[in-house]
């Protein structure tokens, strides 16, 4: 059960960085620092 | 502080279910996004709330939003300076447009003119990117570019079809406006002092 609540913390927040994520510059002035695996 | 949570979370989660280096990275990105994004919403819902003008800011909101979207701008150095910085702004805007509104104000020459000038810049500058997310792909900045340019004939058409009231229209003039503002060097410089006072 564990692990199956994780999976999904860990599913939600790779579609969000996946996604090419523009939520964190929408809303706001800040960008965090995108890691190279996205911007290749 | 949200970036050394996030960290430490992701490193958690890929312990716990074997992940690779690579993917604790981008895993601790979307962390650090999402985590970010839900406490500037409750933020965002409480505080214009309280002072009574959640309507005019979320109208600026809104507006600058959609169109930070595709044609970028200046970002602050730390998450708290965004938080600060945005908050303050929009509220600014959201209460001058409930006290101007009472004064008689030719509000759709303001739409008009916020989005002519919106629109010139976004020829001229968008997409504005960081280093923090350089755009690195010729194809993606000019389609990012012509996105920019059809935003204010979007905006137009949809503040056509809603018959919305003087004082949102006014606060997302003045939020398009601003955002214009932040494509620009000057923005830009406007925005490292604020980081600096923050």
């Amino acid at each position: 059960m564990k692990k199956y609540f994780l999976k999904i913390i860990v599913g939600l927040a790779s579609m969000v960085a996946y996604i090419g994520i523009y939520p964190s510059s929408w809303v706001s002035l800040y960008q965090p620092e995108i890691p190279e695996d996205l911007i290749k | 502080m949200i970036h050394k949570y996030s960290v430490q979370l992701a490193k958690y989660l890929s312990y716990e279910l074997n992940l690779d280096r690579s993917r604790q990275a981008v895993i601790a990105y979307g962390l650090e996004v999402l985590i970010g994004g839900t406490i500037k919403i409750l933020v965002f819902i409480s505080i214009p709330w309280l002072f009574g003008i959640f309507p005019q800011f979320i109208a600026a909101f809104l507006s600058s939003a959609f169109l930070r979207l595709p044609s970028g701008g200046v970002h602050c150095s730390a998450y708290y300076r965004c938080l600060i910085s945005s908050l303050l702004l929009f509220l600014f805007i959201a209460a001058i447009s409930k006290y101007l509104v009472t004064f008689k104000l030719p509000v759709h020459f303001f739409l008009w003119f916020s989005l002519l000038t919106a629109l010139i810049t976004f020829i001229k500058l968008a997409p504005v990117d960081v280093k923090e997310k350089p755009i690195r792909c010729d194809t993606r900045r000019k389609i990012l570019k012509i996105i920019s340019c059809l935003m204010p004939f979007i905006y137009l058409v949809v503040f056509n079809i809603f018959n919305l009231s003087s004082d949102i229209i006014l606060a997302s003039s003045m939020s398009i406006l601003f955002h214009t503002f932040t494509l620009t060097n000057l923005g830009h410089k406007f925005f490292r002092l604020v980081d600096k006072i923050l």
